[in-house]
Protein backbone atom coordinates (compact mmCIF):
# COMPACT_ATOMS: atom_id res chain seq x y z
CA UNK A 1 0.00 0.00 0.00
CA UNK A 2 2.77 2.43 0.95
CA UNK A 3 4.50 1.85 -2.38
CA UNK A 4 1.22 2.37 -4.29
CA UNK A 5 0.47 5.67 -2.54
CA UNK A 6 4.08 6.78 -2.93
CA UNK A 7 3.97 6.06 -6.67
CA UNK A 8 0.65 7.93 -6.97
CA UNK A 9 2.04 11.02 -5.23
CA UNK A 10 5.28 10.87 -7.18
CA UNK A 11 3.43 10.79 -10.51
CA UNK A 12 1.32 13.83 -9.48
CA UNK A 13 4.50 15.68 -8.50
CA UNK A 14 6.24 14.83 -11.79
CA UNK A 15 3.17 15.93 -13.79
CA UNK A 16 3.01 19.15 -11.71
CA UNK A 17 6.57 19.95 -12.78
CA UNK A 18 6.07 18.84 -16.40
CA UNK A 19 2.97 20.99 -16.84
CA UNK A 20 5.12 24.09 -16.35
CA UNK A 21 7.23 23.21 -19.43
CA UNK A 22 5.38 24.80 -22.37
CA UNK A 23 5.81 22.14 -25.10
CA UNK A 24 5.34 19.19 -22.74
CA UNK A 25 2.31 20.81 -21.13
CA UNK A 26 0.59 21.28 -24.52
CA UNK A 27 1.28 17.65 -25.43
CA UNK A 28 -0.03 16.37 -22.09
CA UNK A 29 -3.20 18.52 -22.32
CA UNK A 30 -3.90 17.23 -25.85
CA UNK A 31 -3.35 13.56 -25.04
CA UNK A 32 -4.60 13.42 -21.44
CA UNK A 33 -7.08 16.30 -21.07
CA UNK A 34 -9.08 14.74 -18.23
CA UNK A 35 -6.00 13.78 -16.21
CA UNK A 36 -4.37 17.19 -16.64
CA UNK A 37 -7.50 18.89 -15.33
CA UNK A 38 -6.54 17.55 -11.90
CA UNK A 39 -2.87 18.53 -11.97
CA UNK A 40 -2.26 21.86 -10.21
CA UNK A 41 -0.84 24.93 -11.97
CA UNK A 42 1.37 26.93 -9.65
CA UNK A 43 2.58 29.79 -11.85
CA UNK A 44 0.10 32.33 -10.48
CA UNK A 45 0.70 36.01 -11.26
CA UNK A 46 3.47 34.81 -13.60
CA UNK A 47 5.03 35.15 -16.10
CA UNK A 48 2.73 38.13 -16.85
CA UNK A 49 0.42 39.12 -13.99
CA UNK A 50 -2.98 40.64 -14.63
CA UNK A 51 -2.26 44.34 -15.05
CA UNK A 52 -5.69 45.53 -16.23
CA UNK A 53 -9.28 45.76 -15.10
CA UNK A 54 -11.91 44.41 -17.45
CA UNK A 55 -15.27 46.15 -17.72
CA UNK A 56 -18.42 44.76 -19.28
CA UNK A 57 -20.72 47.18 -21.11
CA UNK A 58 -23.93 46.34 -22.95
CA UNK A 59 -26.45 48.12 -25.10
CA UNK A 60 -29.72 47.06 -26.70
CA UNK A 61 -31.63 47.51 -29.90
CA UNK A 62 -35.09 48.86 -29.11
CA UNK A 63 -38.30 47.71 -30.78
CA UNK A 64 -38.20 50.81 -33.02
CA UNK A 65 -34.69 49.87 -34.15
CA UNK A 66 -32.97 52.58 -32.12
CA UNK A 67 -29.80 51.73 -30.19
CA UNK A 68 -29.79 52.35 -26.42
CA UNK A 69 -26.79 53.94 -24.70
CA UNK A 70 -23.95 51.71 -23.42
CA UNK A 71 -24.41 50.74 -19.77
CA UNK A 72 -21.87 49.15 -17.46
CA UNK A 73 -22.40 45.99 -15.46
CA UNK A 74 -20.61 46.97 -12.27
CA UNK A 75 -18.99 44.15 -10.36
CA UNK A 76 -15.90 45.77 -8.84
CA UNK A 77 -16.45 47.70 -5.60
CA UNK A 78 -14.93 51.19 -5.62
CA UNK A 79 -12.94 50.21 -2.52
CA UNK A 80 -12.53 46.77 -0.93
CA UNK A 81 -13.90 46.72 2.63
CA UNK A 82 -11.33 46.33 5.41
CA UNK A 83 -12.68 42.86 6.29
CA UNK A 84 -12.00 41.55 2.73
CA UNK A 85 -8.78 40.08 4.15
CA UNK A 86 -10.99 37.43 5.80
CA UNK A 87 -14.35 37.64 4.03
CA UNK A 88 -14.32 38.51 0.34
CA UNK A 89 -17.19 36.80 -1.51
CA UNK A 90 -17.23 39.42 -4.29
CA UNK A 91 -14.13 37.78 -5.76
CA UNK A 92 -16.37 34.99 -7.13
CA UNK A 93 -17.77 37.58 -9.57
CA UNK A 94 -14.54 39.47 -10.16
CA UNK A 95 -12.33 36.38 -10.68
CA UNK A 96 -15.07 34.65 -12.68
CA UNK A 97 -15.45 37.62 -15.01
CA UNK A 98 -11.67 38.13 -15.25
CA UNK A 99 -11.17 34.49 -16.33
CA UNK A 100 -14.05 34.68 -18.81
CA UNK A 101 -12.76 37.96 -20.30
CA UNK A 102 -9.20 36.56 -20.61
CA UNK A 103 -10.50 33.43 -22.30
CA UNK A 104 -12.75 35.39 -24.68
CA UNK A 105 -9.91 37.68 -25.75
CA UNK A 106 -7.68 34.64 -26.29
CA UNK A 107 -10.37 33.09 -28.51
CA UNK A 108 -10.91 36.27 -30.48
CA UNK A 109 -7.16 36.57 -31.13
CA UNK A 110 -6.96 32.91 -32.14
CA UNK A 111 -9.93 32.71 -34.53
CA UNK A 112 -11.16 35.02 -37.29
CA UNK A 113 -14.43 33.19 -37.84
CA UNK A 114 -17.15 34.89 -35.73
CA UNK A 115 -18.99 31.57 -35.50
CA UNK A 116 -16.07 30.07 -33.54
CA UNK A 117 -16.01 33.04 -31.18
CA UNK A 118 -19.80 33.22 -30.72
CA UNK A 119 -19.99 29.53 -29.86
CA UNK A 120 -17.08 29.66 -27.41
CA UNK A 121 -17.72 28.99 -23.73
CA UNK A 122 -16.76 32.48 -22.44
CA UNK A 123 -18.93 34.20 -25.07
CA UNK A 124 -21.94 32.03 -24.24
CA UNK A 125 -21.44 32.64 -20.50
CA UNK A 126 -21.58 36.42 -21.00
CA UNK A 127 -24.52 36.28 -23.41
CA UNK A 128 -26.51 33.99 -21.13
CA UNK A 129 -25.77 36.20 -18.13
CA UNK A 130 -26.63 39.51 -19.85
CA UNK A 131 -29.82 38.09 -21.43
CA UNK A 132 -31.16 37.53 -17.94
CA UNK A 133 -29.55 40.59 -16.38
CA UNK A 134 -31.07 43.12 -18.81
CA UNK A 135 -34.59 43.82 -17.59
CA UNK A 136 -35.61 46.57 -20.04
CA UNK A 137 -38.67 45.13 -21.84
CA UNK A 138 -38.28 47.70 -24.62
CA UNK A 139 -35.10 45.99 -25.82
CA UNK A 140 -35.26 43.29 -28.51
CA UNK A 141 -31.58 42.61 -29.12
CA UNK A 142 -28.36 42.97 -27.18
CA UNK A 143 -24.69 43.64 -27.81
CA UNK A 144 -21.81 43.71 -25.33
CA UNK A 145 -18.28 44.99 -25.24
CA UNK A 146 -15.27 44.50 -22.98
CA UNK A 147 -13.13 47.48 -22.06
CA UNK A 148 -9.74 47.32 -20.40
CA UNK A 149 -8.24 50.00 -18.17
CA UNK A 150 -6.16 50.60 -15.07
CA UNK A 151 -4.76 53.56 -13.15
CA UNK A 152 -1.91 53.43 -15.70
CA UNK A 153 -3.97 52.92 -18.87
CA UNK A 154 -6.90 54.84 -20.31
CA UNK A 155 -9.96 52.73 -21.26
CA UNK A 156 -9.54 50.70 -24.46
CA UNK A 157 -12.05 48.55 -26.33
CA UNK A 158 -10.79 44.98 -26.23
CA UNK A 159 -13.79 43.14 -27.69
CA UNK A 160 -17.16 43.91 -29.29
CA UNK A 161 -19.79 41.18 -29.64
CA UNK A 162 -22.29 40.52 -32.40
CA UNK A 163 -25.89 41.67 -31.89
CA UNK A 164 -28.13 38.88 -30.52
CA UNK A 165 -31.89 38.62 -30.02
CA UNK A 166 -32.94 38.63 -26.37
CA UNK A 167 -34.41 35.28 -25.34
CA UNK A 168 -37.60 36.62 -23.80
CA UNK A 169 -38.64 38.19 -27.17
CA UNK A 170 -38.37 35.00 -29.17
CA UNK B 1 11.97 26.34 19.15
CA UNK B 2 9.72 24.76 21.81
CA UNK B 3 6.52 25.80 20.07
CA UNK B 4 7.70 24.34 16.76
CA UNK B 5 8.92 21.10 18.30
CA UNK B 6 5.24 20.42 19.12
CA UNK B 7 4.85 19.71 15.36
CA UNK B 8 7.55 17.04 15.48
CA UNK B 9 4.96 14.27 15.87
CA UNK B 10 2.80 13.08 12.98
CA UNK B 11 -0.38 13.36 15.11
CA UNK B 12 0.24 17.00 15.97
CA UNK B 13 1.07 17.85 12.35
CA UNK B 14 -2.26 16.31 11.27
CA UNK B 15 -4.08 18.10 14.08
CA UNK B 16 -2.71 21.54 13.15
CA UNK B 17 -3.35 20.89 9.44
CA UNK B 18 -6.95 19.89 10.21
CA UNK B 19 -7.60 23.05 12.25
CA UNK B 20 -6.19 25.43 9.64
CA UNK B 21 -7.78 23.55 6.75
CA UNK B 22 -11.18 23.66 8.46
CA UNK B 23 -11.07 27.46 8.82
CA UNK B 24 -10.13 27.94 5.15
CA UNK B 25 -12.76 25.49 3.88
CA UNK B 26 -15.45 27.04 6.09
CA UNK B 27 -14.82 30.57 4.79
CA UNK B 28 -14.66 29.35 1.17
CA UNK B 29 -17.92 27.40 1.52
CA UNK B 30 -19.72 30.33 3.17
CA UNK B 31 -18.52 32.60 0.36
CA UNK B 32 -19.85 30.10 -2.20
CA UNK B 33 -23.22 30.07 -0.43
CA UNK B 34 -23.30 33.87 -0.26
CA UNK B 35 -22.66 34.18 -4.02
CA UNK B 36 -24.67 31.12 -5.05
CA UNK B 37 -26.75 33.02 -7.70
CA UNK B 38 -23.54 33.26 -9.75
CA UNK B 39 -23.74 29.47 -10.26
CA UNK B 40 -27.47 29.32 -11.01
CA UNK B 41 -29.20 29.17 -14.42
CA UNK B 42 -28.88 32.85 -15.33
CA UNK B 43 -25.67 33.47 -13.40
CA UNK B 44 -22.24 34.28 -14.76
CA UNK B 45 -21.04 30.70 -14.12
CA UNK B 46 -24.24 28.91 -15.08
CA UNK B 47 -24.08 25.11 -15.30
CA UNK B 48 -26.16 25.01 -18.49
CA UNK B 49 -23.29 26.85 -20.23
CA UNK B 50 -20.38 25.34 -18.28
CA UNK B 51 -21.46 21.82 -19.24
CA UNK B 52 -20.92 22.66 -22.93
CA UNK B 53 -17.17 22.46 -22.25
CA UNK B 54 -16.80 18.99 -23.76
CA UNK B 55 -18.63 16.07 -25.32
CA UNK B 56 -18.25 13.95 -22.18
CA UNK B 57 -20.20 16.63 -20.25
CA UNK B 58 -23.15 16.64 -22.73
CA UNK B 59 -23.68 13.17 -24.22
CA UNK B 60 -23.80 9.59 -22.99
CA UNK B 61 -23.89 7.86 -19.65
CA UNK B 62 -20.84 9.69 -18.33
CA UNK B 63 -22.64 13.00 -19.00
CA UNK B 64 -25.64 11.83 -16.95
CA UNK B 65 -23.40 10.97 -14.00
CA UNK B 66 -21.54 14.29 -14.32
CA UNK B 67 -24.84 16.19 -14.54
CA UNK B 68 -26.19 14.37 -11.47
CA UNK B 69 -23.09 15.38 -9.49
CA UNK B 70 -22.67 18.93 -10.76
CA UNK B 71 -26.22 20.28 -11.25
CA UNK B 72 -27.40 23.28 -9.18
CA UNK B 73 -29.14 21.21 -6.48
CA UNK B 74 -26.15 18.88 -6.00
CA UNK B 75 -23.85 21.89 -5.86
CA UNK B 76 -25.96 23.51 -3.16
CA UNK B 77 -25.97 20.27 -1.17
CA UNK B 78 -22.20 20.15 -1.66
CA UNK B 79 -21.78 23.70 -0.37
CA UNK B 80 -23.86 22.99 2.77
CA UNK B 81 -21.96 19.75 3.28
CA UNK B 82 -18.67 21.72 3.12
CA UNK B 83 -19.99 24.25 5.66
CA UNK B 84 -21.01 21.62 8.22
CA UNK B 85 -18.16 19.29 7.27
CA UNK B 86 -15.53 21.96 7.91
CA UNK B 87 -17.12 22.76 11.29
CA UNK B 88 -17.00 19.07 12.19
CA UNK B 89 -13.39 18.89 10.98
CA UNK B 90 -12.44 21.79 13.27
CA UNK B 91 -14.05 20.17 16.33
CA UNK B 92 -12.57 16.72 15.59
CA UNK B 93 -9.13 18.19 14.93
CA UNK B 94 -9.28 20.16 18.19
CA UNK B 95 -9.96 16.83 19.94
CA UNK B 96 -7.15 15.23 17.91
CA UNK B 97 -9.59 12.83 16.25
CA UNK B 98 -9.40 12.09 12.53
CA UNK B 99 -12.22 10.90 10.30
CA UNK B 100 -11.16 9.70 6.83
CA UNK B 101 -14.81 9.67 5.71
CA UNK B 102 -15.24 13.36 6.61
CA UNK B 103 -12.03 14.31 4.81
CA UNK B 104 -13.02 12.32 1.71
CA UNK B 105 -16.46 14.03 1.67
CA UNK B 106 -14.79 17.44 1.96
CA UNK B 107 -12.40 16.47 -0.83
CA UNK B 108 -15.32 15.47 -3.09
CA UNK B 109 -17.21 18.67 -2.21
CA UNK B 110 -14.21 20.82 -3.11
CA UNK B 111 -13.60 18.77 -6.27
CA UNK B 112 -17.24 19.37 -7.27
CA UNK B 113 -16.60 23.12 -7.44
CA UNK B 114 -13.36 22.48 -9.30
CA UNK B 115 -15.05 20.30 -11.95
CA UNK B 116 -18.11 22.47 -12.39
CA UNK B 117 -16.43 25.39 -14.16
CA UNK B 118 -12.92 26.25 -15.30
CA UNK B 119 -13.55 29.87 -14.27
CA UNK B 120 -13.32 31.67 -10.92
CA UNK B 121 -10.90 29.16 -9.38
CA UNK B 122 -7.48 30.00 -8.03
CA UNK B 123 -4.41 28.59 -6.32
CA UNK B 124 -6.26 28.39 -3.01
CA UNK B 125 -8.75 25.86 -4.45
CA UNK B 126 -5.83 23.78 -5.72
CA UNK B 127 -4.05 23.90 -2.38
CA UNK B 128 -7.22 22.90 -0.54
CA UNK B 129 -7.51 19.87 -2.82
CA UNK B 130 -3.85 18.93 -2.29
CA UNK B 131 -4.10 19.17 1.51
CA UNK B 132 -7.43 17.29 1.53
CA UNK B 133 -6.01 14.55 -0.71
CA UNK B 134 -2.95 14.16 1.49
CA UNK B 135 -4.82 14.12 4.80
CA UNK B 136 -7.62 11.85 3.47
CA UNK B 137 -5.20 9.18 2.29
CA UNK B 138 -3.03 9.67 5.36
CA UNK B 139 -5.90 8.98 7.76
CA UNK B 140 -7.52 6.27 5.61
CA UNK B 141 -4.37 4.19 5.17
CA UNK B 142 -2.57 5.50 8.25
CA UNK B 143 -2.15 2.02 9.69
CA UNK B 144 0.27 1.08 6.92
CA UNK B 145 3.90 1.91 7.63
CA UNK B 146 5.15 5.31 6.45
CA UNK B 147 1.83 6.28 4.80
CA UNK B 148 1.03 9.11 7.24
CA UNK B 149 4.50 10.59 6.75
CA UNK B 150 4.34 10.03 3.01
CA UNK B 151 1.13 12.07 2.84
CA UNK B 152 2.66 14.91 4.86
CA UNK B 153 5.64 14.72 2.49
CA UNK B 154 3.32 15.07 -0.50
CA UNK B 155 1.69 18.19 0.98
CA UNK B 156 5.08 19.71 1.84
CA UNK B 157 6.43 18.89 -1.64
CA UNK B 158 3.44 20.49 -3.38
CA UNK B 159 3.76 23.62 -1.21
CA UNK B 160 7.45 23.81 -2.10
CA UNK B 161 6.64 23.30 -5.81
CA UNK B 162 3.98 26.00 -5.66
CA UNK B 163 6.40 28.64 -4.36
CA UNK B 164 9.40 27.51 -6.40
CA UNK B 165 7.52 27.26 -9.71
CA UNK B 166 5.86 30.62 -9.17
CA UNK B 167 9.19 32.25 -8.21
CA UNK B 168 11.22 30.76 -11.06
CA UNK B 169 8.52 31.68 -13.62
CA UNK B 170 8.60 35.26 -12.30
CA UNK B 171 12.41 35.34 -12.52
CA UNK B 172 12.09 34.45 -16.23
CA UNK B 173 9.61 37.26 -16.85
CA UNK B 174 10.85 40.71 -17.93
CA UNK B 175 7.82 42.37 -16.26
CA UNK B 176 8.92 41.01 -12.88
CA UNK B 177 12.67 41.39 -13.36
CA UNK B 178 12.25 45.03 -14.44
CA UNK B 179 10.22 45.49 -11.23
CA UNK B 180 7.09 46.84 -12.93
CA UNK B 181 4.82 43.88 -12.08
CA UNK B 182 3.84 44.85 -8.52
CA UNK B 183 3.26 48.48 -9.53
CA UNK B 184 1.06 47.38 -12.46
CA UNK B 185 -0.91 44.87 -10.36
CA UNK B 186 -1.61 47.52 -7.70
CA UNK B 187 -2.79 49.92 -10.44
CA UNK B 188 -5.84 47.68 -10.97
CA UNK B 189 -9.06 47.74 -9.00
CA UNK B 190 -9.44 43.95 -8.92
CA UNK B 191 -6.16 43.14 -7.11
CA UNK B 192 -4.89 46.64 -6.41
CA UNK B 193 -5.05 49.03 -3.51
CA UNK B 194 -5.23 52.82 -3.92
CA UNK B 195 -3.07 53.54 -0.83
CA UNK B 196 -0.34 51.05 -1.75
CA UNK B 197 -0.39 52.30 -5.36
CA UNK B 198 0.24 55.87 -4.15
CA UNK B 199 3.14 54.71 -1.99
CA UNK B 200 4.67 52.78 -4.89
CA UNK B 201 4.29 55.83 -7.14
CA UNK B 202 5.96 58.06 -4.55
CA UNK B 203 8.73 55.57 -3.71
CA UNK B 204 9.63 53.50 -6.83
CA UNK B 205 12.34 51.71 -4.84
CA UNK B 206 9.51 50.09 -2.81
CA UNK B 207 8.13 48.55 -6.02
CA UNK B 208 11.59 47.15 -6.85
CA UNK B 209 12.01 45.85 -3.31
CA UNK B 210 8.60 44.15 -3.27
CA UNK B 211 9.09 42.55 -6.72
CA UNK B 212 12.49 41.11 -5.79
CA UNK B 213 11.37 40.07 -2.29
CA UNK B 214 8.50 38.06 -3.75
CA UNK B 215 10.65 36.48 -6.47
CA UNK B 216 13.52 35.56 -4.15
CA UNK B 217 11.30 34.28 -1.34
CA UNK B 218 9.35 32.04 -3.73
CA UNK B 219 12.27 30.80 -5.83
CA UNK B 220 14.50 30.10 -2.79
CA UNK B 221 11.80 28.44 -0.69
CA UNK B 222 13.18 24.88 -1.31
CA UNK B 223 16.28 25.98 0.64
CA UNK B 224 14.11 25.91 3.78
CA UNK B 225 14.84 22.16 3.94
CA UNK B 226 18.60 22.59 3.66
CA UNK B 227 19.20 25.22 6.33
CA UNK B 228 18.99 24.76 10.15
CA UNK B 229 15.34 24.42 11.39
CA UNK B 230 15.27 28.04 12.62
CA UNK B 231 16.13 29.23 9.11
CA UNK B 232 13.38 27.01 7.70
CA UNK B 233 10.90 28.48 10.14
CA UNK B 234 12.12 31.91 8.96
CA UNK B 235 11.05 30.99 5.41
CA UNK B 236 7.60 30.06 6.73
CA UNK B 237 7.35 33.31 8.69
CA UNK B 238 8.16 35.17 5.45
CA UNK B 239 5.45 33.11 3.73
CA UNK B 240 2.93 33.99 6.43
CA UNK B 241 3.79 37.68 6.03
CA UNK B 242 3.47 37.36 2.25
CA UNK B 243 -0.01 35.79 2.45
CA UNK B 244 -1.15 38.28 5.11
CA UNK B 245 -0.09 41.17 2.86
CA UNK B 246 -1.86 39.56 -0.11
CA UNK B 247 -5.03 39.16 1.96
CA UNK B 248 -4.87 42.71 3.33
CA UNK B 249 -3.91 44.61 0.19
CA UNK B 250 -5.07 42.36 -2.68
CA UNK B 251 -8.20 40.74 -1.24
CA UNK B 252 -6.68 37.24 -1.62
CA UNK B 253 -8.18 35.99 1.65
CA UNK B 254 -8.57 32.37 0.53
CA UNK B 255 -4.83 31.93 -0.15
CA UNK B 256 -4.04 32.74 3.47
CA UNK B 257 -5.65 29.72 5.16
CA UNK B 258 -5.26 27.36 2.19
CA UNK B 259 -1.48 27.79 2.06
CA UNK B 260 -0.95 28.07 5.81
CA UNK B 261 -2.75 24.72 6.15
CA UNK B 262 0.22 23.13 4.37
CA UNK B 263 2.79 24.69 6.74
CA UNK B 264 2.51 22.08 9.56
CA UNK B 265 3.73 19.45 7.06
CA UNK B 266 6.83 21.52 6.34
CA UNK B 267 7.45 22.23 10.05
CA UNK B 268 7.13 18.50 10.77
CA UNK B 269 10.00 17.68 8.39
CA UNK B 270 12.08 20.68 9.51
CA UNK B 271 11.84 19.50 13.13
CA UNK B 272 12.37 15.86 12.25
CA UNK B 273 15.44 16.43 10.09
CA UNK B 274 16.74 19.13 12.40
CA UNK B 275 16.76 16.80 15.41
CA UNK B 276 18.32 13.83 13.59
Amino acid sequence: MSIGIGAFFLSILILTLLREIKGVSAWLKTHFPLLMQFIPTWSFFAPIPNMLDYHLYYRGVKKNGEMSAWQEWTYLPEKRPWFACVWNPSKRFSKGFLDIAHDLLRFSNQFDNPLHICSSLPYLHLLNFLSAFVQDTDLEKIQFTILTESRLQAPQIAFVSEVHPLRRNR
Amino acid sequence: MNFFSWFATVEHAYQATGLLLAIGLWIAALEDLHTFPVFQGEGLLSWKISRLIGKSYCQGTRAKIIHFWLNDLSLKIGVWMRIFGSMALFVLSALNLHSPLLLILLFLGTLQMYMRSPYSLDGAHQMHLIVLLGTSLGTLFGSFPWVKELCLGFIAAQLTCSYAISGITKLCSPVWVKSSAVYAVFSTQIYGHAGVYQWLTRYPSLARLSCWSVMLFEALFPLAFFVPPLGGVGFLAAGLGFHLANALFMGLNDFLFAFIAAYPSVIYFLMKWGSS
